[in-house]
C-alpha cells in the first residue's frame, strides 16, 4: 500500500521576530527623536559650534566612548554566534556565547558610567547641554539594561537546555535587539561623541 | 478513589462575589475581544469628556473680550485637554480597540499577537489617561505650574507608550497571523487600515515619548532648554493636530471599503488602488517630521505642503473607489453604511481644510501670544482636526453597529442608530467650518480674549452647538452600545452576509483559496 504524502510543512510564523523588528523601529525612532532635539537645540543656542556648545571645562572623554564601540561591535558579534550555536543545537556554546555577551553588556555599562563620572558634569548645570547629554546616554543607557536582562534571561535559559525551536526564535529577536542598539550606538557616538 | 478537587463555590447570579469574579476576569483578561472592549469603553468615557470639554470652552469663547466663569489660564488649559483628549485618549483608543477586536478575526487568527501585551497596553494607557487628567485637575497641563506639569508629561509619555505598544500587537497580527492561503493584498480592508495605522504610531509614538522626556527633564532640571509650561503645546502640538491627527482617524477609510462592499454585495474594484490610498495616507498623515518644537517655519517648508495639499488624495479615492460599487448595485441601507458614508465626507472636509494650511497669506498656523502662553496657531487648526475627530467618531459608531455582532454577539438597534448619524454629521460640520472662517479672521487656538472682525460670537455660538451635538452623537451611540450589550437582539452568525472571513463560523479551519482580493465564504 502506498503511503500518503507527507503533510506540508507547517509555516513558520516568526511572530516574535516581527514582533521585535516593530519594537526596534520604534526604539530606532525614539532616539532619531531625542537626537533630534539635541542637534536642533545645539544649532538654536551654540549655533552649530561645538566651541560655543560645550560647558567650559568639560572634556568629552572621546577613547572611553571608543572603547564602548568596540565593545558594542564585539557583542553584537557575540549574540550573532549566540544565534548560530542555537541554530546548530549547541548547547555548550550558546551558553558560553550568552555568558560573554553578559560580560561585553556589563562593560558597556561600566563604560557608560566611567564616562559620566569622569565627565563630572552636573545635571542641572548653567547650560543646556548638561541635560540634554544626559537625556541621550541616559535614555541609551536603559536601552542597554533591558538589553542586558534579556540576554541574562537567554543565559539561563541556554544553560537549562532550552535550545532550538522556539528558543531560536528568541534568541533571533534577542540578537535583532543587540543589533539594532548597536546601529543606535554608532548614531549616538558619532553626535555626542565625535560632533559633540 | 481519592478526592483531590478543591471544594467549588457555586455563584448565585447576581451576588456580589459573583461581580467581583467578573471584574477580577475583566481586569485579567489577555483575550483580544475583551481587551479591545475595554480600550473602546476608555475611549469612550474620553471622547465624551473631551467633547464636554469642547462644550465648556466654546461657551467661554462667545465672548471675545474675557470669560464666563473660568479663568483664561483654566481655559487655555481645558481647551488643550480637550484637543489632546480628543486625539489620544478618545478617537486612537477606540480605533485600537476596535482594531484589537475585529483584526484578528478578519484575517483567521484566533487570538491577537502577544494578547498579554495587548492588555498590557490598555491598563498602560488607563494609568496614562488617568495621570494626565489627574494633572491637568493639579493645574499642571501646559500653562501649568510646578510639579503636576511633570505629571502630566509622565501622563501623555505613558499614554504613548501605551499606543505604540498596541499598535506593535496589531501590525505583528496582520504580518504573521493570517489564515493559510491569505496573501498579505488580500487582507480585509480595515484590517489593512489598521495595519498602517499601527506600524505608523509605532514610528510616531515613541517620537513623542522623545518630546515627553525632553520636556520632563528640562522642566526637572532648572527649565533652561524648553522654559516654562507655557511653552509646552508647542512641543506637543503636531501629535494632535494636522497632519498627525488625521492619522488617528485613519482606520476610517478601511471601515468605509468594508462596509461599502458588504453593503452592496459587490467585489471591490480597483482594490489595489484602495489599497495603496490607504497606505499613501500613512504616510501623508505621519505627522512626527512636521513640529514646531523643533524648527518655527516647518510649517512653510515642503514636506508640510505635501501633507497639506496631497493628504485628501487618499480620502477621495477611497470614497471614488467606493462610490463605484455603489454606482453598480443599489446598497442595503442600514446604520453602517450611512455612518460609513458620514464619515467619509468629513475626512474630505478634513482634506479639504488642511489645503488652504501651509499658504502664508492666509496666516492659519501663525504662532500667537496667548496671554502668557503660546500657541501653534488659529482656531483654523482645531476646526480642521475637529473634521477628522468627527470622521472617526462617525466611522467608529458605524463600525461598531457592523460589528456589533462579532465583538459581543448582540446587534445595535439600526433604527435607533441612524438619527444619530445626522447629529454627528451636522455637528462636526458645525464644529469645523465657523472654527475655519473665525481661524482666517485670525482668532488664536486655545483662547478666550481676541479682537476680531465680524461676527465672532455668532460664530462661536454655532460652533458650542456643534460640539453639543457631537457630545450628543457620542452619548447616543454609547448608550446604544450599553443597551445592546445587555439586551440587544442576539446577532445571527453572519447579519450582513458579510464578505470577510470574520463572519465565517471557523475561521481556523479556513484556507483560503480565493484568487480574488475581496474574500468570499463562497471561495474559502
Amino acid at each position: 500500500m502506498l503511503a500518503l504524502p507527507a503533510a506540508p510543512a507547517p509555516v513558520r510564523r516568526r511572530t516574535l521576530l516581527v514582533g521585535t523588528a516593530y519594537a526596534c523601529a520604534g526604539l530606532m525612532a525614539f532616539f532619531v527623536g531625542l537626537i533630534a532635539i539635541y542637534l536642533q537645540q545645539r544649532i538654536d543656542i551654540g549655533g552649530g559650534n561645538t566651541n560655543t556648545w560645550l560647558p567650559k571645562k568639560v572634556v568629552v572623554p572621546e577613547p572611553l566612548a571608543n572603547t564602548m564601540l568596540l565593545t558594542f561591535a564585539l557583542s553584537s558579534l557575540t549574540v550573532q554566534w549566540a544565534v548560530y550555536s542555537m541554530r546548530r543545537h549547541n548547547r555548550r556554546d550558546t551558553a558560553w556565547a550568552m555568558g560573554l555577551l553578559v560580560v561585553l553588556g556589563a562593560a558597556i555599562l561600566n563604560a557608560q558610567s566611567f564616562i559620566w563620572s569622569q565627565m563630572k558634569l552636573p545635571i542641572m548645570g548653567d547650560t543646556v547641554y548638561n541635560v540634554l547629554f544626559y537625556m541621550v546616554t541616559g535614555a541609551f543607557f536603559l536601552a542597554v539594561v533591558v538589553g542586558l536582562i534579556l540576554a541574562v534571561i537567554g543565559a539561563f535559559r541556554a544553560l537549562a537546555g532550552r535550545v532550538g525551536g522556539d528558543a531560536t526564535e528568541a534568541f533571533s529577536a534577542l540578537a535583532l535587539y543587540w543589533h539594532v542598539l548597536f546601529g543606535v550606538f554608532c548614531f549616538v557616538w558619532y553626535v555626542m561623541y565625535v560632533v559633540k | 478513589m481519592t478526592i483531590t478537587d478543591s471544594q467549588t463555590h457555586v455563584l448565585t447570579p447576581g451576588s456580589d462575589s459573583d461581580a467581583l469574579v467578573s471584574v477580577g476576569r475583566w481586569a485579567t483578561t489577555a483575550d483580544h475581544t475583551r481587551v479591545g472592549r475595554l480600550f473602546i469603553g476608555g475611549g469612550f468615557v474620553g471622547l465624551l469628556g473631551a467633547l464636554a470639554l469642547g462644550v465648556l470652552v466654546s461657551i467661554e469663547r462667545i465672548d471675545a473680550d474675557g470669560t464666563a466663569f473660568l479663568g483664561e489660564n483654566s481655559t487655555y488649559q481645558l481647551s488643550t485637554l480637550m484637543r489632546i483628549g480628543l486625539a489620544l485618549l478618545a478617537i486612537a483608543p477606540l480605533f485600537t480597540g476596535l482594531g484589537l477586536a475585529v483584526v484578528p478575526a478578519q484575517v483567521g487568527s484566533p487570538s491577537i499577537a502577544f494578547p498579554r501585551l495587548a492588555a498590557l497596553s490598555f491598563w498602560t494607557w488607563l494609568g496614562g489617561a488617568a495621570v494626565t487628567v489627574g494633572a491637568y485637575a493639579a493645574n499642571g497641563g501646559p500653562g501649568g505650574a510646578g510639579e503636576p506639569v511633570r505629571l502630566f508629561l509622565v501622563g501623555i509619555g505613558l499614554v504613548a507608550i501605551a499606543l505604540a505598544l498596541a499598535a506593535v500587537c496589531i501590525s505583528a497580527t496582520v504580518l504573521t497571523l493570517r489564515a493559510p492561503g491569505m496573501r498579505s493584498d488580500e487582507v480585509p480592508l480595515f484590517s489593512w487600515a489598521s495595519f498602517v495605522t499601527s506600524s505608523v504610531m509605532v514610528l510616531a509614538m515613541p517620537i513623542l515619548l522623545a518630546n515627553v522626556v525632553s520636556l520632563y527633564l528640562s522642566h526637572r532640571y532648572g527649565q533652561i532648554v524648553f522654559g516654562d509650561a507655557s511653552r509646552l503645546m508647542r512641543h506637543l502640538e503636531w501629535a494632535v493636530s494636522h497632519p498627525g491627527v488625521a492619522l488617528y482617524s485613519l482606520p476610517v477609510l478601511g471601515v468605509i471599503g468594508d462596509i461599502v462592499a458588504t453593503s452592496t454585495r459587490q467585489r471591490q474594484p480597483l482594490r489595489s488602488v484602495l489599497i495603496g490610498a490607504i497606505g499613501l495616507a500613512g504616510i501623508l498623515y505621519f505627522g512626527a517630521d512636521v513640529q514646531r518644537g523643533l524648527n518655527a517655519d516647518v510649517v512653510h517648508q515642503p514636506n508640510y505642503f505635501i501633507a497639506s495639499l496631497a493628504g485628501i488624495l487618499p480620502v477621495l479615492i477611497v470614497l471614488g473607489l467606493c462610490g463605484l460599487c455603489l454606482r453598480n448595485a443599489k446598497p442595503k441601507v442600514g446604520a453602517p453604511i450611512v455612518f460609513a458614508l458620514a464619515a467619509g465626507l468629513m475626512a474630505a472636509l478634513g482634506g479639504a481644510m488642511a489645503m488652504l494650511m501651509p499658504w502664508r497669506g492666509l496666516g492659519l498656523v501663525d504662532e500667537l501670544a496667548v496671554g502668557a502662553n503660546t500657541t501653534a496657531g488659529t482656531v483654523f487648526q482645531e476646526g480642521q482636526a475637529v473634521a477628522f475627530i468627527g470622521a472617526g467618531i462617525l466611522g467608529l459608531l458605524g463600525a461598531l453597529a457592523y460589528w456589533a455582532p462579532r465583538i459581543w454577539g448582540r446587534r445595535i438597534d439600526d433604527k435607533k442608530m441612524l438619527p444619530l448619524a445626522l447629529f454627528g454629521l451636522g455637528g462636526t460640520v458645525l464644529v469645523a467650518l465657523p472654527l475655519g472662517f473665525l481661524g482666517w479672521k485670525e482668532q488664536p487656538l486655545d483662547a478666550v480674549n481676541f479682537t476680531i472682525d465680524g461676527p465672532a460670537s455668532v460664530l462661536n455660538i454655532i460652533v458650542l452647538v456643534g460640539y453639543a451635538l457631537l457630545f450628543v452623537a457620542a452619548l447616543g451611540g454609547v448608550g446604544l452600545v450599553l443597551q445592546s450589550v445587555r439586551s440587544g437582539e442576539h446577532g445571527a452568525t453572519d447579519p450582513w452576509d458579510g464578505q470577510t472571513l470574520e463572519w465565517t463560523d471557523t475561521p481556523l479551519s479556513t484556507v483560503v483559496r480565493s484568487a480574488q482580493p475581496l474574500l468570499d465564504r463562497k471561495d474559502a
